[in-house]
């Protein structure tokens, strides 16, 4: 145990660490634990960090360890669903359906260590992939604690509609309203050919363009990204397929328009993006509408356009914690759905 | 109803004299939306909870001013697109204002580059996608109801157009929603592909039937008109083998434009089955009545048949066991030409495996043709003295023939069922149920229709599906949704006190509200 | 009266069981943004009142004032309903109560405007033109354009009258269309042709008077029919595109969709652009059935949107109605008639009539 705390128990959490300044830690294995958590953090107005193994102490909050609540439930091979407790970390996860023939789609080096748990409270965005979409996407239940100390149900569905879909509510909201406690995603047969392309463009936003063609052309890397090269701008694409396609990277070159560029430097920075040990965390940094990628591009050393869609695209960049993203004309409803949602309680 | 007086004065002051009615044709018109409950209802000569008033607000502004009046009053708003909801969602059932957003239908901005439209909550489906395709633009939203719904209408129900396999359901092609809240504000929420911190608010208002807010206006993507087609049909050995083929396809990441398997008796009754003539006689009895082309004029004869067929449910659907087991499977793949021969090749592999017998493409061309036919087919129905209603459900495709299996037994015995198998995703794939019955009298009608439903969903829910895939739950599914929603429910009261602290959107809708 | 609705018990109850499938091609409800209006609703309150479940009374009589009878519902109908049809005798129904509006009445019965150019023409001859509710203008372009086709000399209806009575019957006053059709029928008796330039007269002789036992020996044609292909020396008289709006009666009504286009081709440099729907789905001008006189801020709220989405293009319909009406509606934009500006593009000698 890292310096500074001392354990307890408390009658509704049972075994905890608790340190000066209102900081406190209980590792969670059961998702009720986490509901319970939840619900005597918020009595004692205590932030929720998820975390997975010791960390110093944070004042006036509380550590929720997720190592505990890890693992692989079930797989439903015939659907491709995995159902994965949220304390598990990405590359776990991965591993876990590997192992089963399966994939969660690309698992960027600086998700790798993040719980699921983390990732959905954070809404995190670093996985953008134009197939497998966000780490976020792709799900088909997902079960949540609420600041209640309760527990949701959800039947495990591709869509429904059945009113708001309200486990979005965990979605990018912190624990504020609740944090997933396991959750049914869709998983994938394994690529059993993954290439790289390269092609290079004379700037941003010409490499945008040229992505979005592909799109157009229903072309779906499993990751790609554009990043300054000299005055060029290259855009790399992972392209993982079952076989049927041989002719994959010359396609992709044409379909976009670019002058294929060496792919060794692309494998580099494939290896550096998607090996957990080697990478940063990326984080977003500004999204930048069609045509005008170079101009937020501008002035911004070492990024890189990760998300490239139709309508825009995402710059990213290396740091050690996520942006502090400004509150919007949406945060006083946060809260207040956070209150409503604990003075229901009450 | 001396407030009701004021607040019309206040709402003909703000929204004009004749942008706000009150006489009787508008509020019986208003009374109702196109749930088969409430049509049961009115041949039973039940007398329909009318609405104090109809309003149409003719912008953003004004549906702020008209939420602001019936606030201060408590009294409750029922947004109104088209009224082509099938669950009652949009039915006054408490009475107050209906809000008719039609008015709201500008064409606001449509950026073929960035691939987006923004479009007025009123506009309807079908007006929508005809302008785009004239610039060359789709939407790729379309369900059956296109010719009488609105945008609107299907961002609030969660709706899903017959090309949702390609193109997604409605809440896949939302980038941001403007709507206004109960405290009168005008907002618009953080686009799809924002940054900042928040739940995901466009979630949380697509599908909220008229309970959170008003739409007034979305963000869509849009795509290029299609440049190919590739169209297959299949004779499958049974239904099973249907959905190999339908998973396969949407497992390999490929997106098909349309997937739709029909069951046995939907199979016959398609007439695409050439072995059907093996089919039963009150089958083919039913069959000829139905599809006499739409001009076959009523007889006496002919209605009498139709409820004797329906009256007796249980024999009927024994004569649906005798079918082949055989379904016909229509794809079609769209979009530029190498991904559709892609993907159609790859269909036909599948198919062949299955045991598919090809049927070339004839059966989907038919299919595109005449895809609103079968939508005419209701009036004759009801003209005969009998009901028909669809419901859709969606699970795993693991748990797929279960619930399949399980929904026809549990609803057998009350109404006549067929079902097609459409909107597949990797994961799995809704259900759609077609249940058409009949009773002595209209009372009798709506006893044997409300055992259906109950069955239907008891059952679904038994099996761990969701219970509805796109046409929302309004009051139809009400009772099933708490078991449906669990705790989760408590996030759902906690946006209405957000966002409708005097509990004016459309109450009782979705949820019973508490006590009631 | 309400019995005349006893024919019409299919139509109604298909109407009333349908999920609104001709809802977004009624312009007039989509003008109204109001479920009330749609054919649903209209069929809905007349079944309602045929079976007694609400009153035959002004609210009634006030609701069936809002169709055009443009017939785009019926294009969509699979069941073929033809709610204009029953509707008007909703309408005879509420007339003979006493429910009528006034203006709708009125309109029914009103005249022909001044046509000075149609009184100059000596009553009787092989060819004989029914001018309608068109204006002076327009009946000498088409006199004009009826000699360039070869189709002189031209001369009136025995007895003189100008229209078919068609509004009579649109207005809920079928007795009295009887009387003036039957009338005009008389007038046309020993001709060999009959030209008419308000299409809903033309619909009026062809399908309706038939319908009610009563025929026109000679053909019935529209003027767009009567010239098509006949007009040569025709010389480009407008730069740039138009946008041609097909009109209701003479498009779904009689058919005729193409001789009037290629007509136009022939007098602008540019191309005849189609509406974002057109031929069988064509919008509706707003004015038919006594829309414009009894709601006219809807009849031109319909007319503007007709043609909204193609903005800035000059428009051309071959309705002088329907052109007189376009022209208020959307105040500003140019709209021709189709007969006028054809007429300016035959070449001299008759130039100087302009
Ligand atoms: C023949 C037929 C076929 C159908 N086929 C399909 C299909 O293929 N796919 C499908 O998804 N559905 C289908 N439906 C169901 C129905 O058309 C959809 O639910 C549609 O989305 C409803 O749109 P609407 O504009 O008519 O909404 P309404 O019926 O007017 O309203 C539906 C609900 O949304 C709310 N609402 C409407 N507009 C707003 C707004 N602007 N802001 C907030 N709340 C609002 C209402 O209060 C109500 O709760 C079909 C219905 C019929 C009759
Ligand atoms: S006219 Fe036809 S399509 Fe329109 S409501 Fe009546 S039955 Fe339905
Ligand atoms: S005729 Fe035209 S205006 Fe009249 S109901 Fe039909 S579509 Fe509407």
């Amino acid at each position: 145990m890292t310096d500074g705390w001392t354990p307890h128990h408390d009658g509704a959490v049972g075994d905890l660490w608790t340190a000066p300044q209102g900081a406190a830690r209980v590792e969670v294995a059961e998702p009720v634990a986490v509901a319970r958590a939840l619900a005597w953090a918020a009595d004692r107005g205590l932030q929720v960090q998820v975390v997975r193994g010791p960390r110093a102490p944070t004042p006036r909050a509380l550590q929720l360890d997720v190592a505990p609540l890890s693992g692989l439930v079930a797989v439903d091979e015939i659907s491709r669903v995995a159902h994965l407790r949220a304390g598990t970390t990405w590359a776990e996860a991965e591993a876990l359906v590997a192992a089963r023939g399966l994939t969660l789609g690309p698992v960027p080096g600086c998700v790798a260590d993040t719980p699921i748990m983390a990732s959905f409270a954070q809404g995190d965005r670093r996985r953008p992939s134009p197939a497998y979409g966000h780490l976020t996407d792709g799900v088909l239940a997902l079960r949540a604690a609420l600041p209640t100390g309760v527990l949701t149900r959800s039947a495990v569905a591709p869509r429904r509609a059945t009113g708001p879909d309200l486990a979005r509510c965990v979605v990018g909201a912190g624990a504020a309203l609740g944090l997933a406690v396991d959750v049914h995603l869709q998983v994938w047969a394994r690529p059993t050919t993954t290439v790289v392309a390269a092609v290079r463009f004379g700037g941003w936003d010409a490499a945008h363009d040229g992505a979005a063609v592909a799109l157009g052309e229903g072309l779906r890397p499993a990751w790609w990204c554009a990043r300054r090269r000299g005055r060029a701008v290259e855009l790399l694409a992972g392209l993982w397929g079952d076989g049927t396609e041989p002719d994959a990277v010359r396609r992709f070159v044409e379909v976009t328009g670019g002058d294929e560029a060496p792919p060794e430097d692309a494998q580099a920075w494939r290896d550096a993006r998607l090996d957990p040990a080697a990478a940063e965390a990326w984080w977003p940094q500004v999204v930048a509408p069609r045509g005008g990628l170079a101009a937020a591009a501008k002035g911004r050393r070492g990024v890189e356009a990760w998300d490239l869609r139709q309508a825009g695209a995402t710059l990213y960049a290396p740091g050690a914690a996520a942006p502090p993203f400004e509150r919007d004309a949406w945060a006083a409803s946060s809260d207040r759905l956070a209150h409503a949602l604990r003075a229901e309680e009450a | 109803m001396e407030d009701g007086t004021l607040l019309v004065e206040a709402l003909v002051a703000r929204v004009g004299p004749d942008h706000v009615r009150t006489d009787a044709p508008d509020r019986d018109a208003y009374s109702r939306d196109l749930w088969p409950r409430s049509q049961l209802e009115r041949l039973a000569g039940d007398p329909p909870t009318r609405p104090l008033a109809v309003v149409w607000p003719g912008d953003p502004a004004e549906v702020a001013e008209v939420v602001r009046l019936c606030a201060a009053r408590g009294v409750p708003i029922v947004p109104f697109g088209a009224g082509s909801g099938v669950c009652g969602g949009a039915r006054p059932d408490r009475g107050g204002v209906v809000l008719d957003v039609k008015r709201l239908k500008a064409l606001r901005r449509v950026d073929p580059v960035a691939g987006e439209i923004e479009v007025e909550a009123g506009m309807m489906g079908e007006l929508l996608e005809r302008r785009l395709e004239h610039r060359g633009l789709t939407l790729g939203h379309f369900p059956s109801s296109i010719v009488c719904s609105t945008v609107g209408g299907w961002l609030a129900g969660r709706s899903a157009g017959q090309c949702s396999s390609r193109y997604g359901k409605i809440e896949d092609m939302v980038v941001d929603l403007e709507v206004v809240t109960g405290d009168g504000a005008i907002r618009r929420t953080p686009r799809a592909d924002a940054l900042g911190p928040g739940p995901d608010w466009n979630q949380l208002f697509v599908g909220s039937e008229g309970t959170l807010g008003v739409i007034t206006a979305a963000t869509l993507r849009v795509h290029p008109q299609p440049a190919e087609r590739a169209f297959g049909g299949w004779l499958m050995p049974d239904y099973r083998a249907g959905l190999a083929v339908m998973r396969g396809a949407m497992q390999a990441g490929d997106r098909p434009a349309v997937l739709r398997l029909y069951d046995a008796l939907d199979t016959f009754m398609v007439g695409a089955n050439p072995h059907a003539a093996e089919g039963g006689g009150a089958l083919s009895r039913l069959k000829g009545l139905l599809s006499a082309g739409h001009d076959g004029g009523p007889s006496r004869l002919k209605h009498a048949v139709l409820r004797a067929v329906l009256g007796s449910p249980a024999l009927t659907n024994a004569a649906v066991r005798a079918l082949p087991a055989r379904c016909l499977l229509i794809t079609v793949c769209e979009g530029e030409a190498d991904e559709v021969a892609a993907a159609h090749a790859r269909l036909e592999r599948l198919a062949a495996t299955a045991g598919g017998q090809p049927l070339g493409e004839g059966p989907g061309r038919t299919w595109l043709a005449h895809r609103h036919d079968v939508s005419f087919k209701q009036s004759k129905i009801y003209e005969a003295g009998c009901f028909v209603d669809t419901f859709e459900v969606a699970t795993t495709w693991a748990r797929l023939p279960a619930l399949y299996e399980g929904v026809r037994r549990a609803v057998g015995p009350h109404v006549l069922v067929m079902a097609h198998f459409s909107h597949a995703y990797p994961g799995g794939c809704s259900i759609y149920f077609t249940f058409a019955g009949t009773g002595a009298d209209a009372v009798a009608m709506r006893r044997t229709y409300d055992a259906a439903w109950r069955a239907g969903l008891d059952t679904a829910q038994a099996h761990g599906a969701v219970i509805a895939h796109h046409h929302g739950a309004g009051l139809s599914r009400r009772a099933h949704m708490p078991a449906a929603h669990g705790e989760a429910r408590r996030w759902f009261d906690a946006l209405k006190a957000t966002f409708d602290p005097a509990g004016i959107f459309n109450p009782g809708k979705l949820f019973a509200e508490e006590g009631a | 009266m309400l019995r005349l609705l006893d024919a019409h018990r299919h139509a109604i109850d298909t109407c009333v069981f349908c999920p609104k499938l001709c809802r977004f091609a009624c312009p007039v409800a989509e003008a109204a943004a109001r479920e009330t209006v749609t054919p649903w609703g209209l069929m809905t309150r007349i079944d309602d009142v045929h079976v007694g479940r609400a009153p035959l009374d002004a609210a009634s009589g006030a609701l069936w004032t809002h169709c055009t009878g443009c017939h785009r519902c019926q294009a969509v109908c699979k069941h073929d309903n033809d709610v204009p049809e029953v509707l008007y005798d909703a309408r005879a129904a509420a007339a003979a109560g006493g429910h009528a509006p006034e203006a709708l009445l009125a309109w029914g019965r009103s005249g022909t405007p001044p046509q000075p150019a149609f009184d100059a023409l000596p009553e009787g001859g092989p060819v004989r033109l029914v001018p309608g509710h068109v204006d002076d203008a327009t009946v000498q372009a088409a006199v004009r354009l009826l000699d360039a086709a070869g189709h002189g000399p031209l001369g009136r209806p025995i007895g003189g009258a100008g229209a078919s009575g068609v509004r009579l019957l649109e207005a809920g006053l079928p007795e009295a269309f009887d009387a003036a059709a039957g009338r005009l029928a008389d007038g046309l008796e020993g001709a060999r042709l009959v030209v008419c330039l308000d299409p809903a007269d033309a619909l009026a002789l062809r399908r309706d008077l038939p319908a009610r036992g009563r025929t026109v020996g000679a053909p019935v044609q529209h003027l767009t029919e009567a010239v098509a292909g006949r007009l040569a020396n025709l010389t480009p008289i407008v730069e740039g595109d138009v946008l041609y709006l097909d009109a209701c009666r003479l498009g779904r009504g009689l058919g005729v969709y193409d001789a009037p286009r290629r007509t136009l081709e022939a007098i602008v440099t540019g191309r005849v652009v189609e509406a974002v729907m057109h031929h069988a789905e064509g919008g509706c001008c707003g004015a038919g059935a006594g829309l414009a006189a009894t709601q006219p801020a809807l009849a031109a709220q319909v007319g503007r949107e007709a043609v909204a989405d193609v903005p800035g293009l000059p428009v051309v319909v071959a309705s002088g109605v329907c052109a007189s009406h376009l022209r208020v509606a959307t105040a500003g934009r140019a709209v021709h008639g189709w007969a006028t500006l054809v007429a300016r593009a035959l070449s001299a000698p008759s130039q100087e009539e302009e």
